[in-house]
């Protein structure tokens, strides 16, 4: 056999045209299809002559020479593209038709191949000149070269910058016609990968698809053909346009649907690309994630996962469900992709909505997920820890049923991945369940959480150092001091003074919500020791920090809302705490932003002048029944003061009520949409903190130091001097011309800042209740006021999710 | 040209219950025709739903003839057809080396992107060899070809054994294999090549015209439950008048 062949590589030189051209025709055949007489050619150096032959100007010669070399050229080992390239250029630019067809088959077969790394070869086959070329094979009149051509189109189109090449030489036009014309399935498929590829990415191109071309029409109707390649082929290419905003709405719950369907199919690559395709449609819209898990598309990923699961390997007794066309090799790569993409579709499908998480958790899958996060392969972890994501944004799933301590332990032992995308995701699942609800809180806190996610915050990458500060801020909600304590142990005053000051003005805001959550305390009681131990540990720093948080200027107010709370925190501390602002800058700039366009910023900055006009009667020695309670009445109007008579009791009661009802919406959303969920937990303690507090000192646990900044209070101080500087500053006025702000809120939480400047030493009862029962009729604890206060904070993290999102 | 086969005609099932007899629309021979000749059908698709026909099943000459009188393009290389009724005659004769020649020559991207019809292909390869007698050969050929693709694939190695038991019988008609020499085995064999290179030709690997017809006689039985119409005699190529019901 061997000199058999040696004779036929010799002949390949013989001087004999016709003897060549015999010799490249029997080692095409000899080669075509068999993987041993690849290996042998290629090892007795079959190349070289093959490329010279190929270079001929015989166009026989040339044609079967190509031939051959594309056979050899899809298998292992890969052949240099420098090598390649050439030959095949010169026959796809030939003037007779069959070394041209021969050199597209060929280039077609080198780029499916998986042996090659096909961003080798992008830059040799798309240059201005040979896309051109492609597009005129792809135009000519017959079904074989456009198809063999659009395939290649499609393979190597890897990114925007090749699609504008072909954009540029009417590829586009080429495509749609030859879809319109043929009736032949693999070409119509072969066209859509290829309009697939040029549109990915590439917004423009989708609209010339849709609106010039009208695609949709064509492609709709596909989505029903009896062939399950070309179904998924339409789903793909739909789906692009469903991301671009060009599928019409209705049109797309059609997609989901032919999807799930063919996550039933039995070829791998079909179950992966489904799974995929499913996960990038749904994956931003809770109504296709609901019509997804309609259609039962939870269980059947489960199954794909179930069946494709590694360690399942070695039964391998499911011969029949792998197509025989694939090599045993491959096979471990088609579980571990069929793995992942299964995943990957779970964790989008459960991104935002709970009925979906509910049938991953009652299919018991959360058992085989965890075993998934400790598997060796990333891109299965990856898509794991996406799906501890999406679940843990869900209160009633992280309450109930995140309960297994490996979970916590796990994600942060995945902190230290040396793949970038598994530590955001991770970080980010962790930013969910620090929450003082989750089971696992504390296995992760004890297993060195605080001091792992302090360490991230040293990384390059800003959404790991987002996540980080977000999920310490987490830790920080509602903390005792022992936690406030390990914290800011690991965490450090200075590190966070430096935050506060960072370049990013995202890791500021977060930073901000750090320092808002330390001078927050759960219990009222406690709130004093926790604004002393701050002012203790940042000195006059703070105030500084504060006051130029307040002096950026941007379009967004996030970070200036951040800074106002923590004022507002401040302000609900002794009259110390309450000098050491009116001393400042600060109340300048609280008064410029109530006039801020965003109503969350204005009804902060009211906030904060409510805290600083507060006037307390209570003696620190009764704390009110009510009193404790605050955390869950914080809607209560705060300038009510003790509820002595019967007719503010019942308003309080009311109101408390009336909070009770919001709270339950508020956790509905939660449910609903994760990232809501962290902002709405943000809101309880802005609210917390909104609420001024009683007087009342007590040592506290936590550094020593603060205690002695306990001093008498300066002569400056107390509530009349407080009013007059901020009546000075204008904030009467100011206030005055709220009462008629736009927003409800801010003309409720004006009014009330103005019974601290009208009515001085008023006592409840000359308080007027007109005011107050507008406060407290139904729009007090209106859904509207305290959604639309909500929603200024839902649209922070909303849009901190988008920036964080990357990775999911 | 061969009569269409019509073998399906027997495995139509008929309408699970007859409704009222009463109750049929009844439509009398003047009627039906002339609703059928109210109903357009373009002359052009029907011959192109002809040339499919002859294409597909590999009629060169009747396609070469039909597109002379009317002009209907084959939509292929009509010498393509040849090539390909070659393979199927060379697997069907013996010599599936020719018929791989051929089938490369064609387009090499039907061997390359087949794996297993190229296994198919070789597996009948051996069989030949067998069938032959020239068990060295056979030995040689299935340790040299065959086994590395039943090592990569469990499901080749599985056919593979199964060609192998023809070695362990001296008469070859007592093996429990001996279906692998029948003439049916080279057929599936041509047929699954004939089909493939189809494919890669862009063209069905059904024709359209047989698939239509059944569709045909189906709708007429479930017209039949609802209407008394001339049914259409396909075999005949008559319209049989509707009896009234008695």
């Amino acid at each position: 056999m061997i000199t058999h062949l040696r004779q036929h590589i010799t002949a390949l030189e013989a001087p004999q045209l016709s003897s060549r051209i015999a010799a490249a025709r029997s080692i095409k055949n000899a080669v075509v299809g068999n993987p041993t007489n690849k290996r042998l050619f290629i090892s007795n150096g079959v190349i070289q002559p093959l490329i010279t032959a190929a270079s001929h100007d015989s166009p026989e010669l040339a044609e079967q020479a190509i031939s051959a070399i594309g056979s050899l050229a899809s298998f292992l080992p890969p052949l240099p593209v420098e090598q390649l390239a050439p030959p095949i250029l010169r026959c796809l630019f030939s003037e007779d038709i069959r070394p041209v067809n021969a050199a597209a088959r060929a280039l077609k077969l080198i780029v499916c191949s998986d042996a090659i790394d096909i961003n080798e070869f992008v830059p040799a086959f798309t240059t201005p000149d040979v896309a051109r070329r492609l597009v005129e094979l792809i135009s000519y009149n017959d079904d074989g070269i456009p198809e063999v051509c659009a395939v290649v189109l499609s393979r190597i189109c890897v990114s925007v910058e090749e699609a504008t090449v072909f954009e540029q030489v009417n590829a586009i036009t080429a495509l749609v016609q030859i879809l319109c014309r043929t009736n032949h399935e693999r070409c119509i498929e072969a066209c859509l990968s290829a309009l697939s590829a040029l549109s990915r990415n590439n917004s423009a191109i989708s609209r010339q698809l849709t609106c010039t071309h009208g695609l949709v029409n064509v492609v709709m109707p596909l989505t029903h053909s009896t062939t399950p390649s070309l179904r998924l082929t339409a789903c793909q290419i739909l789906t692009i346009f469903h991301s671009d905003g060009f599928l019409p709405s209705g049109l797309d719950s059609a997609v989901v649907t032919a999807l799930v369907n063919l996550l039933d199919e039995t070829l791998p690559q079909m179950q992966i690309t489904a799974a995929f395709t499913l996960s990038d449609l749904v994956g931003h819209s809770p109504e296709l994630q609901s019509v997804a898990t309609k259609n039962k598309a939870v269980s059947k990923l489960i199954t794909i996962f179930y069946d494709n699961m590694p360690q399942d390997d070695e039964q391998s007794d499911e011969v029949d469900m792998v197509d025989v066309s694939f090599p045993s090799q491959a096979k471990h790569e088609y579980r571990v992709d069929a793995c992942a993409s299964a995943l990957t579709a779970l964790a989008a499908l459960t991104r935002n909505i709970d009925a979906s998480r509910v049938a991953l958790v009652e299919e018991d899958a959360l058992p085989r997920i965890i075993v998934a996060l400790q598997e060796d392969n990333d891109d299965i972890v990856l898509a794991a820890v996406q799906c501890v994501r999406s679940l843990s944004r869900s209160v009633k799933i992280v309450r109930r049923d995140i309960a297994d301590d490996q979970i916590g332990v796990t994600l942060l032992h995945l902190l230290s991945s040396s793949n970038v995308a598994i530590r955001r995701s991770a970080s980010a699942a962790l930013c969910n369940l620090v929450l003082e609800f989750s089971p696992i809180r504390t296995s992760i806190l004890e297993n060195g959480g605080i001091c792992i996610l302090t360490g991230l915050l040293s990384s390059v990458d800003d959404e790991l150092r987002e996540n980080a500060l977000w999920a310490l801020k987490n830790i920080l909600f509602k903390a005792d001091s022992e936690t406030k304590t390990a914290v800011m142990n690991q965490l450090g005053y200075t590190n966070l003074q430096a935050l506060c000051t960072d370049t990013h003005l995202r890791i500021r805001e977060l930073a901000m919500m750090i320092v808002r959550n330390l001078a927050c305390s759960g219990s009222t009681e406690s709130q004093r020791e926790e604004l002393d131990a701050l002012f203790a540990a940042t000195g006059n720093k703070l105030i500084s920090i504060l006051s130029e948080a307040l002096r950026v200027d941007t379009e967004s107010s996030k970070l200036a809302v951040q800074a106002l709370y923590v004022v507002c925190n401040i302000a609900s501390g002794t009259e110390e705490h309450k000098a050491s602002l009116i001393d400042s800058d600060i109340p300048g700039l609280i008064l410029k932003w109530t006039s801020h366009k965003d109503e969350g910023a204005r009804i902060a900055a009211v906030w904060c002048a409510i805290n600083l006009s507060w006037k307390d009667r209570r003696t620190p020695s009764q704390p009110s029944l009510h009193r404790q309670r605050l955390p869950r009445c914080v809607l209560r109007p705060q300038h009510l003061p003790a509820p002595s008579s019967p007719f503010s009791r019942r308003v309080l009661e009311r109101s408390d009520r009336s909070y009770g009802g919001v709270n339950a919406i508020m956790t509905e959303q939660r449910d609903s949409s994760p990232e809501t969920e962290m902002d709405v937990e943000h809101e309880n303690v802005l609210m917390i903190s909104a609420a001024p507090e009683p007087h009342h000192l007590r040592t506290h646990t936590r550094g020593a130091s603060s205690a002695r900044r306990r001093g008498p209070a300066p002569k400056s101080s107390g509530y009349q001097w407080r009013i007059e500087r901020l009546r000075e500053l204008g904030f009467e006025v100011r206030l005055r011309s709220l009462t008629n702000d736009p927003h409800i809120e801010v003309q409720g939480r004006a009014r009330a800042a103005l019974e601290f400047f009208d009515c001085g030493d008023v006592n409840p009862l000359d308080y007027s209740p007109s005011a107050l029962l507008e406060y407290d009729s139904p729009s007090v604890l209106p859904p509207q006021s305290s959604r639309a206060l909500s929603h200024s904070i839902v649209h922070r993290v909303l849009a901190s999710d988008s920036s964080s999102g990357g990775s999911t | 040209m061969q009569p269409i086969s019509f073998s399906l005609i027997t495995t139509i099932q008929p309408p699970p219950r007859m409704s009222n007899e009463e109750k049929k629309t009844v439509f009398t021979e003047d009627e039906w025709e002339a609703q059928l000749a109210d109903m357009p059908v373009n002359k052009s698709e029907m011959n192109k739903l002809i040339m499919n026909y002859l294409v597909i099943e590999g009629y060169k000459e009747a396609a070469e003839k039909f597109q002379q009188e009317c002009g209907t393009p084959p939509g292929i290389d009509l010498p393509s057809i040849s090539d390909r009724m070659a393979t199927r005659v060379a697997i069907q004769r013996g010599d599936v080396q020719s018929a791989i020649e051929r089938a490369n020559d064609l387009n090499p991207l039907i061997l390359d992107e087949n794996p297993q019809l190229f296994f198919h292909l070789q597996q009948q390869k051996l069989i030949e060899l067998i069938r032959n007698g020239d068990i060295e050969a056979a030995l040689a050929f299935a340790e040299k070809e065959l086994a590395p693709r039943g090592e990569e694939n469990p499901q080749f190695l599985t056919e593979l054994e199964r060609t192998m038991a023809l070695l362990a019988f001296e008469d070859k008609s007592k093996c429990p294999v001996a279906d692998l020499l029948e003439p049916a085995q080279r057929q599936k064999t041509a047929s699954e090549l004939n089909a493939a290179i189809l494919t890669s030709q862009c063209q069905e690997k059904e024709p359209k015209l047989p698939s239509l017809l059944k569709m045909l006689l189906w709708t007429q039985e479930q017209l039949k439950e609802k209407a008394q119409f001339p049914e259409m005699d396909i075999e005949k190529a008559i319209l049989r008048s509707s009896k009234p019901s008695s």
